[in-house]
């Protein structure tokens, strides 16, 4: 992929990118920390830690993710009767009452965008680690996806903050949250946390090692 | 390769955020993008009479946010009742249900954010325009990028429209005035962050005479 030698990455040249303002600068030799000379940040080649970091976060969103489906995210009490709504429970409602349009929408937004964003984050972060010979120009795409698509999934804790005060009408209809509610709340911000962690250019980098080792082995040949 | 490196001053050329490739800065047009060859990543796109744009469209919002957040939304009326919400007394109902940590949460992401990025880019536009207070102008810089993703209004608005198809069947339901404003909030908000130009911004910034 790289047989262009006019493709030059900013560690090889010795510049640095300002994750602050985009300023380039040129890495200074003697060791000691660097700093964005317009905006003072410090400077790193990639992020520090992210690969750790981007795991810890995944995990913690994992195990979130188990008490967000199973305990409920509110409950609807309608004279004196209602039981509590856990998320899957609320899109089958949904479905049942007819309203199809939106049942897919919570869907997408509260199950299959929590899941696609774990999944796609795994994958990025194996592809890394294991040097899988995926196409990094679609791997970059994925991680464009999964960092955009991700506040959504705030849907339905909004959802939920507008319902609570809108039917409240004492004896007639109330509407309540649940303890669901507050361990999605952790997912949705986990895997925000998670993606924004996530070093694209680490993908990029295997990019360059895998050209550098076969000529090294043509050499040696 | 190296050698020609050093020659070129650090302002011609630019690093592709997300695949690190090296890329030789060259003028662009306004409305124009600069595109990383390798990932199509957007680098910057110049967007043009920014600072003036920003100025007036985060002031227009600066003036809706108060009433979106304090005018009910939607009214609901069933058998003599009735009740209504605003966006901020939804934060209050789940802080005394005892979720303050959701509650939280809804108030960083739809009242505390929005509000704080339009207030930044608004000093931001006066500080550049005016030419002054350079390390403030930098500073705010810095927080809108580390905020600015965490605003969240379009899904706010997504809500609002799915808790509205929900109610609908379970009472006399209507729009608030608070609505129109929310509305108006919602489209200065995104305009504001349609021409807001980074790339100048920092440039103006960085020419700010200390």
């Amino acid at each position: 992929m790289t047989s262009n030698p006019n493709q030059q990455t900013g560690s090889v040249a010795g510049l640095l990118l300002c994750d602050c303002c985009h300023l380039v600068s040129r890495r200074r030799k003697q060791p000691g920390s660097n700093h964005c000379p317009r905006c003072y940040a410090d400077l790193s080649v990639r992020l520090p830690n992210s690969m750790a970091k981007t795991w810890w976060l995944l995990a913690g969103a994992v195990l979130l993710l188990l008490p967000a489906n199973l305990y409920p995210v509110m409950t609807v009490v309608y004279f004196g009767k209602g039981e509590p709504d856990t998320i899957i429970s609320g899109v089958i409602h949904l479905l049942h009452g007819g309203m199809v349009p939106i049942a897919l929408l919570v869907f997408i937004a509260s199950i299959a965008v929590p899941v696609m964003k774990l999944v796609g984050i795994s994958v990025l972060l194996l592809t890394v680690q294991r040097g899988w010979s995926l196409s990094k120009q679609q791997c970059t795409i994925m991680y464009r996806y999964v960092e955009f698509i991700g506040r959504w999934s705030m849907l339905d804790l909004f959802m939920i903050s507008i319902l609570v005060t809108l039917v409240d009408l004492g004896e007639i209809a109330t509407i309540t949250a649940g303890a669901g509610a507050t361990a999605f709340a952790g997912v949705v911000v986990l895997t925000m946390l998670a993606a924004s962690s996530f070093d694209p250019r680490l993908l990029w980098d295997l990019e360059q090692s895998v050209p550098e080792e076969s000529q090294k082995k043509n050499q040696t040949t | 390769m190296a050698t020609r490196l050093e020659l070129l001053s650090h302002q011609s050329l630019l690093l592709c955020h997300d695949c690190d490739l090296v890329i030789a800065n060259r003028s662009v047009g306004s409305g124009e993008r600069v595109v990383c060859p390798r990932c199509h990543a957007v680098l910057y796109e110049v967007r043009p009479d920014s600072v003036n744009r920003v100025l007036a469209l985060s002031l227009t919002g600066l003036m809706l946010f108060i009433p979106a957040n304090t005018l009910p939304i939607m009214n609901l009326q069933l058998i003599g009742s009735s009740s209504s919400n605003t966006m901020v007394n939804g934060v209050v109902q789940l802080v005394s249900q005892g979720y303050w940590w959701m509650a939280f949460l809804v108030l960083f992401c739809s009242v505390l954010v929005p509000v704080i990025e339009l207030l930044i880019l608004f000093v931001l536009g006066l500080a550049v325009k005016l030419g002054r207070w350079r390390q403030l102008a930098i500073s705010l810089l810095k927080w809108q990028g580390r905020i600015s993703e965490w605003g969240m209004l379009e899904v706010y608005m997504l809500g609002i429209v799915v808790a509205f198809v929900k109610m609908k069947d379970l009472g006399d339901l209507h729009a608030g005035m608070g609505l129109a404003a929310f509305i108006g909030l919602l489209l200065m908000t995104i305009l504001t962050n349609l021409c807001f130009d980074r790339h100048h911004f920092w440039e103006r910034a960085d020419d700010i005479k200390p």
